[in-house]
């Protein structure tokens, strides 16, 4: 079973004490990727149950222990793991009992800490699983110290909020804090082995929800944002609350009487400023390292770089979707951003140039109301085991789901993708032909205010590397303003079928044809060939049998048989229930199956022998797929009606022979709505084991409503495919560089030149200098070459007559 | 009790021109706005009062643009005010005259304009001042000693740099030495004297370039000078030579295109702070001439500048006034100017800030208890958090859309600014029941340089006027006053030359044409602060400049009578010395002529027996904003004070009247919250009824005198709790003023019922027994006619 596809940005991910690996938290396991090629070196699996919410990694204290790579995770199933990443061993498990939402262990952050004798105290914002989550009011989260060391509990609960919230600790360890609703609350942790009630806490308030905090890394300050997207700045908080002993409180001032321009409440902080840019919510704050500069960033896609001395902003634009999390490595030269869109984008510092991306698959998008149904985002290219899934940023990417990376990504349209806008463009459906040498898409623009819709047809040709499509041929609007429906190739053919809901579909051939002026001049590309309909009703469905002999095209609730080829109606099958969502033969096999996805949901197999019904269940189908050989196929079904609107999203797989409706294995899954299933072969070149000793070596992959997939044999209790077959992608760390090679490069090679100039044909003559010197200026050799052969050429003659060639030397 | 119907009326033409600069008097108390039309406006806060009052308003030359406004430190010999001073684009140096209320030229013109002036700060350490017992908190960088023990808003912008010593009520030298920023590149330095035109100092040498901005330093020995050309300069003003210059630009950028200094000022602690053209805000080390730090957060050019204690103010052409505050660090021993919030309250370019306190003087009234400003005004819903003692400094700004915004300084950003003139350089209205047309009212209206009169027509319930004739200014000066007769056919205007009167006159040929006829006054008839025509028409009753009331006789066209307003009315040989007289109110039947002074003094003058009745001194210490006679009883005055109190006097008993003496001291409160300072007062024409509506540019309230102000309605003094009830009721008036709005009547039971008025409000007026005539103007269609402000770029356009 290969599993893949996860989330990348689900939690901040962490660099590594040494900058060169990156930490990121996906699914049940820790992925360790090279910082400088940006691929996967390893993972961190077998500690955790469920989601990873923190990775913590501890820092290197002493020199000698330079190489130690130690790093604390906490998740979602009560544990908190602590493991040597370097070696991707598990070395101890603290169990916690509650969910644990957010770690942060601040005594880390002070070096030496580690010592023995001290403490280690992890901060957890865990969830209170005992409280009903009926209770909506109740309150969830909690904040609780955890002793590492002694594996237990410290003390009561620091607070508690209706959620749990995110930690965040200042970098000296001294300062955590937490937003909640409308306020922060920040603590002040004492050093070393203190008692729980010197916790100090205060509150700092604010008129708007707080979304995120960050503290400065040097000064007491403290920056939020909240969901408006203003950034509020807090100036030497806690002065009064935090101070060391009374005994400083008695020389200040009486705090009432200061003035306290920008503060709520009598605060206990200075002064407060607002910065206003982000239009909508701020969704990270950090403090760069020397304390002079604040990133931000939001929903816009936007790093804004504030100098915080004169609230000067730089920005870095266009990074493509909604951002997450900005991290800083101990490398003050790199950073990393997550975005929404499943990439982490490795930052050159000063610049914030992205060096490198570690790319997941991209979420799936919310389609526009009204349009939801006839849209699929996922085609699986089966040859080479690419998932093809469109996304919101109006492209195709490709992932290729043995290697769990991605391939590449085809931009359908020519527009920019701003994250904050309204959709006005989406790819609505993508289909790939059998082989792979084909692509087609649709892509439908929005009318704004009944103006401007259309719907786009593409043809791409698959280029020379892998995944790599180029654009061959534009239809626009196919089915003049109708939406397309469903979009097929036909295997085996250079051919095309699309239905639309306007009650026609078109089939689409692939030639070349002669303009009629200059017959040299010759155009290739994608022309409708024939047009049909039937009855006039919306054509919901369309499919190839698995030879391309017939065209099977649902007319709502009838299936119609054509001739692809003379576009001539062979036969009908007769009425479901409701109209089809989606027909698709099953192997070589005279069946057909159909599902309909309304209120009366029906799973159908029809025999085309008999033009007639072969047998139905009724239940929520959300995915089919066939086998192209064999008479097998699987269904993705809901275990919830299509109303139910608070459905779960669990579903089954169930994998049927076709003469039988009862189902030959089941499977239960999760997330299954807006889920997918393919049956691919398994790759010979990654399993040649599995190739050789069977037959029946199809795999089932199953991609659910996330974009997560897992890869299993259907056939087959037991994994065979294990992950061990995978190619290791472990990049060679590349020589380090020290000191003037790691600001500049490497010097060129100056002695590379020397030698070139050791080459510089020139005629050694008996006479040199006759002939040395001749020849325009630019071809000569440097004077300094010239030079040597010449006085080269005297000191031979001068084994000959020397009195001379001293008087000439003079001269 | 009875049903109004309102009219509304919104065709007048209304065009405020922009606030240029600000300057607030020695003691902090009074703020003077000059515009860009030449007029110059006092603004106070009445003591009891809790908004912004405009004592006065004096009319300027509109071909003199004011540059910069300064007022003086009054002088031990001369207490008072001080002398205020304006300089002009075209070079001169106006000295404006409080009291006598006019304007004369105190330094010819230089041949260049000037930009701004700036007065010495006193270095006296003789005086101490009371409020200075804190220990100094902005000790940032001490390096100057400071000799001289300031309040603690010591510094302002260059509009008036003196307003910071409130204490500063001696100073031991007869002079103060006035800085001059020329055109020419040339700072001149001039003495002021308590009298007399300015003398000439010496100049310090020429520079490239305009100096548009000067600060001295607080010891006096150093000035501070901003040019167009992007630098700072510091001149010494003993050897008047140049210390050092700074390069304002930033990281260079100065050179190339033109860097303007727009302001300067020198903080107490020796930080010197600029304000330019590109935005920008910096702090210099005044010594060194060293940066400490840049802010740039407006998006236009940074104009003007004040401080207070540990807070600097800058204002922009973007609107925004920004607050920066001095922060000390913990973990670090440096202190920083952070950034901390804006407000934007105006919707042109702010021009001129200055820092004022509203009220120093002491509480007299046993009464009242604690004497307090609003320090936030919110006019419609009345929800009022904080309340602000006397003497807690606010900021002034004011701008190109003639408003004139009040913030709190010490807690900027929590209060949103108070709009201190909802209806600025408001044109004065009368209304005249007519019987030459027919009956239908006609309505005299005084613009800044033209009449108008217009009648009023109801058709149905839409109000149209229509221009029957317009009298525009000889020359195009100034009106200061104007008045219509009760019938409407008389009216009058004075500029600042001499007075005018016209007859209005429909020759029975034309049935539509009016015509207008000048006749002839008498020569000797000085110009007028206030004009008035007799109930009868008979007379024109005429306040001249020289302190004299005259009454001129309109048939004969001779002067009849000549009266001098006195304090004392038992001294025969008078001296025209009371301050001039701008308001007066003559009763129905003709016997009363009420006179006040500029300062709230009432003259009562009896016309029958020709010589004063009454004096009546300011009332609670507060200017009078408003007055009349109730038709019915000629014997009663009723004044409206800037303290929104109203008062009834007795004039046959020279006391307050029945009504006052029980309900004067014990006015509702929601009445004394008024929104806006009261600006008028209108009786029922007719009817016997004595009850009479109070309006202010947002609200008016009905008043009957006759009942007794309702006991529910009283409120207690220093309780918290009959404030709440009041907003309650008070939202209500709110409500049903809306219905109001449709011409629905109503009905009211009470005493000091209140309505809201959605737009600023010019004129309410009863226009018969059972209806008013209001005239109202948006504001949105006013901002109209001022110039685009400077673009700003708002997100995602």
């Amino acid at each position: 079973m290969i599993t893949g596809g996860q989330r990348f940005v689900a939690s901040p991910p962490a660099f590594s004490q040494d900058g060169k690996k990156l930490l990121v938290c996906t699914g049940c396991t820790v992925s360790i990727f090279s910082v400088s090629t940006g691929m996967q070196i390893t993972e961190l699996e077998g500690g955790h149950t469920d989601r990873v919410t923190s990775v913590v990694v501890v820092p290197v204290g002493a020199p000698s222990s330079k190489f130690m790579s130690y790093c604390w995770t906490s998740s979602l199933d009560g544990t908190i793991c602590y493991w040597d990443f370097a070696s991707a061993e598990l070395i101890k498990k603290v169990k916690i009992q509650f969910p644990v939402h957010s770690m942060v262990i601040p005594s880390l952050s002070t070096i030496g800490s580690t010592e023995e004798g001290s403490n280690l105290y992890a901060f957890l914002s865990v969830e209170d699983i005992n409280k009903p989550a009926s209770e909506k009011k109740a309150l969830h989260g909690q904040v609780r110290i955890y002793d590492l060391k002694n594996q237990k509990p410290v003390g009561g609960l620091l607070t508690e909020t209706r959620n749990p919230e995110i930690l965040y600790a200042s970098k000296n360890g001294e300062f955590l804090g937490i937003s909640n609703k409308r306020k922060l609350h920040i603590w002040r942790i004492p050093a070393n082995n203190f008692r729980f009630d010197e916790i100090k806490k205060i509150k700092l308030h604010h008129t708007k929800k707080l979304t995120c905090l960050a503290f400065h890394s040097t000064l007491r300050m403290v920056a939020g944002g909240d969901d408006t997207g203003r950034i509020l700045i807090w100036y030497n908080f806690g002065r009064e609350k935090f101070a060391q002993n009374l005994q400083n409180l008695k020389g200040t001032k009486n705090p009432s009487d200061e003035v306290k321009p920008g503060v709520r409440n009598n605060d206990d902080v200075d002064s407060c400023t607002t910065w206003h840019w982000h239009p909508s919510e701020v969704k990270f704050l950090h403090f760069s390292s020397d304390g002079a500069y604040l990133y931000s960033g939001g929903n816009e896609g936007v790093i804004v770089v504030w100098q915080i001395d004169t609230g000067k902003k730089k920005f870095k634009p266009r990074l493509g979707s909604p951002l997450l999390y900005f991290t800083e490595s101990p490398d003050p030269s790199l950073s990393c951003v997550s975005c929404s869109d499943n990439h982490i984008h490795l930052l050159k510092m000063p610049t914030m140039d992205i060096s490198k991306s570690i790319s997941g698959i991209k979420p799936p998008f919310s389609f526009p109301l009204k349009h939801e149904g006839s849209c699929t985002q996922v085609a699986f290219e089966q040859t080479t085991g690419l998932v093809a899934v469109s996304t919101e940023d109006y492209c195709v990417q490709f992932y290729s789901l043995f290697d769990n990376h991605e391939v590449s990504e085809v931009q359908v349209c020519k527009r920019n993708f701003q994250p904050a806008d309204d959709v006005m463009l989406y790819v609505a459906l993508v289909a790939i032909s059998l082989d792979g040498s084909l692509m087609a898409t649709i892509d439908v623009t929005i009318p704004e205010e009944k103006l401007g819709g259309l719907v786009c047809l593409k043809y791409w040709t698959r280029g020379s590397l892998v995944a790599e499509y180029l654009l061959s041929t534009v239809i626009y609007e196919p089915h003049s303003d109708a939406q397309v429906s469903s979009l097929a190739f036909r295997p085996g053919h250079n051919m095309a079928v699309t239905s639309s809901y306007g009650g026609d579909f078109k089939v689409w051939v692939h030639g070349s044809h002669a303009s009629r002026n200059n017959e040299s001049m010759q155009r290739t590309g994608w022309r409708c060939q024939s047009v049909g309909s039937y009855k006039g009703k919306p054509l919901t469905a369309a499919v190839f049998s698995a030879d391309g002999s017939v065209l099977a095209i649902a007319a709502e609730t009838m299936i119609t048989l054509w001739d692809p080829d003379s576009n001539i109606l062979v036969a009908m099958i007769g009425d479901t229930l409701s109209p089809i969502t989606k027909l698709s033969f099953v192997g070589n096999s005279e069946y057909l199956v159909s599902y309909t996805h309304s209120l009366k949901p029906q799973l159908s197999v029809w025999s085309t022998s008999n033009l007639a019904l072969y047998w139905s269940h009724g239940i929520v189908t959300e995915a089919v797929s066939c086998s192209h050989d064999e008479s097998q196929f699987a269904v993705l079904a809901l275990l919830s009606s299509p109303g139910d609107a608070d459905a779960k999203g669990n579903g089954v797989i169930f994998f049927f022979h076709v003469e039988d409706p009862v189902p030959v294995a089941t499977w239960t899954v999760t997330k299954a709505k807006g889920g997918s299933l393919a049956f691919l072969p398994a790759n010979p070149s990654l399993h040649e084991s599995s190739a050789t000793n069977g037959v029946n070596q199809l795999l089932l992959i199953f991609m659910n409503g996330e974009h997560e997939y897992t890869i299993f044999n259907p056939h087959k209790e037991e994994d065979i495919i294990s992950k061990n077959s995978r190619k290791s992608q472990a990049a060679q760390d590349e020589a380090e560089r020290l000191g003037y090679t790691s600001i500049y490069g490497d010097l060129s090679n100056t002695n590379a030149k020397h030698n070139h100039f050791q080459e510089v044909p020139f005629a050694p003559s008996e006479r040199p200098w006759e002939t040395i010197f001749s020849g325009s200026s630019h071809v000569l050799p440097p004077l300094t070459k010239l030079c040597t052969s010449f006085f080269e050429s005297l000191l031979e003659k001068r084994l000959e007559n020397s009195n001379e060639m001293i008087i000439d030397a003079d001269l | 009790m009875e049903k109004l119907r309102i009219h509304r009326s919104r065709s007048v033409e209304w065009k405020p021109s922009a606030v240029v600069a600000l300057a607030t008097s020695a003691d902090g108390s009074r703020v003077a706005a000059a515009r860009e039309d030449g007029s110059l406006e006092i603004w106070l806060v009445s003591p009891g009062s809790i908004g912004w009052h405009c004592q006065l308003t004096m009319q300027g030359d509109p071909s003199s643009r004011v540059s910069s406004l300064l007022w003086c430190r009054p002088s031990p010999r001369n207490a008072g005010l001080g002398r205020l001073l304006s300089s002009s684009i075209d070079g001169s140096i106006y000295e404006w005259d409080l009291y006598s209320l006019n304007k004369k030229v105190v330094l010819d013109s230089v041949g260049v304009s000037i930009w701004q002036m700036a007065l010495e700060p006193s270095d006296d350490s003789m005086h101490t001042d009371k409020t200075n017992n804190e220990p100094v908190s902005n000790g940032h960088s001490n390096h100057h000693v400071q000799s001289d023990s300031e309040s603690s808003f010591s510094d302002n912008e260059g509009n008036s740099d003196s307003d910071g010593e409130f204490h500063a009520m001696t100073t031991l030298t007869a002079s103060q030495r006035l800085a001059v920023a020329c055109d020419d590149g040339c700072i001149r330095m001039y003495h002021v004297f308590d009298k007399d035109e300015l003398t000439y100092n010496r100049s310090f040498p020429r520079v490239s370039g305009r100096i548009l901005s000067l600060a001295w330093s607080h010891d006096a020995r150093l000035i501070f000078s901003g040019s167009s050309d992007g630098l700072i300069r510091c001149w010494s003003v003993a050897s008047f030579q140049e210390n050092y210059r700074i390069t304002v630009g930033l990281g260079g950028l100065g050179s190339g295109h033109e860097l303007c200094i727009w302001s300067l000022i020198f903080l107490r602690c020796g930080t010197l702070v600029s304000g330019d053209s590109s935005g920008s805000v910096q702090f210099w080390d005044s010594q060194h001439g060293t940066l400490l730090q840049a802010h740039t957060y407006h998006k236009g050019d940074a104009k003007a500048l004040t401080a207070s204690q540990d807070d600097v103010f800058s204002a922009g052409s973007d609107g925004q006034v920004v607050l920066y505050k001095l922060s000390k660090l913990t973990g670090e021993q440096m202190v920083k100017w952070i950034y901390v919030g804006y407000v934007r309250a105006h919707t042109h370019d702010v021009t001129a800030l200055a820092m004022a306190k509203p009220i120093r003087r002491e509480d007299l009234f046993h009464d009242k208890k604690t004497r307090k400003i609003r320090r936030q005004e919110k006019p419609i819903n009345f929800s009022y958090h904080k309340w602000a003692r006397s003497g807690v400094p606010m900021l002034i700004s004011g701008g190109d859309d003639a408003k004139l915004f009040a913030y709190s300084a010490k807690e900027f950003t929590q209060f949103s600014p108070h709009d201190m003139c909802p209806a600025p350089q408001r044109p004065l209205l009368k209304l005249a029941s007519t019987t030459i047309n027919c009956g239908v009212p006609v309505m005299l209206f005084q613009s800044s340089d033209y009449l108008d009169v217009l009648d009023v027509k109801i058709d149905g319930k839409l109000v149209v006027t229509q221009l029957l004739a317009r009298v525009k200014s000889k020359g195009s000066r100034k009106i200061i006053c104007s008045a219509i007769s009760g019938s409407g056919m008389l009216f009058a205007y004075s500029n600042q030359v001499k007075p005018f009167l016209f007859e209005l006159k429909k020759p029975k040929a034309q049935k539509t044409k009016w015509m207008i006829e000048k006749i002839q006054l008498p020569n000797k008839l000085p110009y007028a602060h206030s004009l008035l025509l007799s109930a009868d028409s008979s007379c024109l009753m005429l306040a001249g400049h020289d302190r004299k009331i005259y009454i001129v006789d309109i048939k004969k066209s001779e002067i009849v009578q000549t009266f001098v307003p006195q304090r004392k009315l038992d001294r025969m040989n008078v001296v025209a010395n009371e301050p001039p007289i701008t308001q007066m109110f003559t009763s129905v039947d003709g016997q009363w002529l009420a006179a006040i002074n500029s300062f709230g003094d009432i003259y009562i003058f009896d016309l029958e027996i020709k010589r004063q009745h009454w004096f009546v001194s300011r009332l609670n210490d507060a200017s009078v904003t408003a007055g009349g006679f109730p038709p019915k009883n000629s014997n009663t005055f009723v004044v409206t004070t800037a303290s929104n109190e109203i008062f009834e006097l007795d004039l046959k008993a020279k006391n307050l009247g029945e009504w006052s003496k029980h309900h004067s001291a014990h006015l509702p409160r929601a009445f004394q919250e008024f929104p806006g300072e009261i600006i008028g007062l209108s009786f029922l024409p007719f009817s016997s009824s004595t009850s009479a509506i109070v309006y202010s540019a947002r609200a008016m309230c009905l008043i009957n005198f006759a009942i007794p102000a309702d006991q529910d309605m009283e409120f207690q003094n220093g309780s918290d709790q009959p404030l709440v009830n009041h907003d309650c009721k008070n939202s209500n008036g709110a409500m049903q003023k809306r219905k109001f709005q449709d011409h629905e009547s109503r009905t009211n039971g009470n005493d000091f019922d209140l309505f809201v008025f959605k737009d600023p409000t010019l004129f309410v007026s009863h226009f018969s027994e059972n209806s008013i005539l209001i005239v109202e103007k948006q504001w949105k269609e006013v901002v109209r006619n001022f110039e685009a402000p400077v673009h700003r770029h708002i997100f995602g356009t």
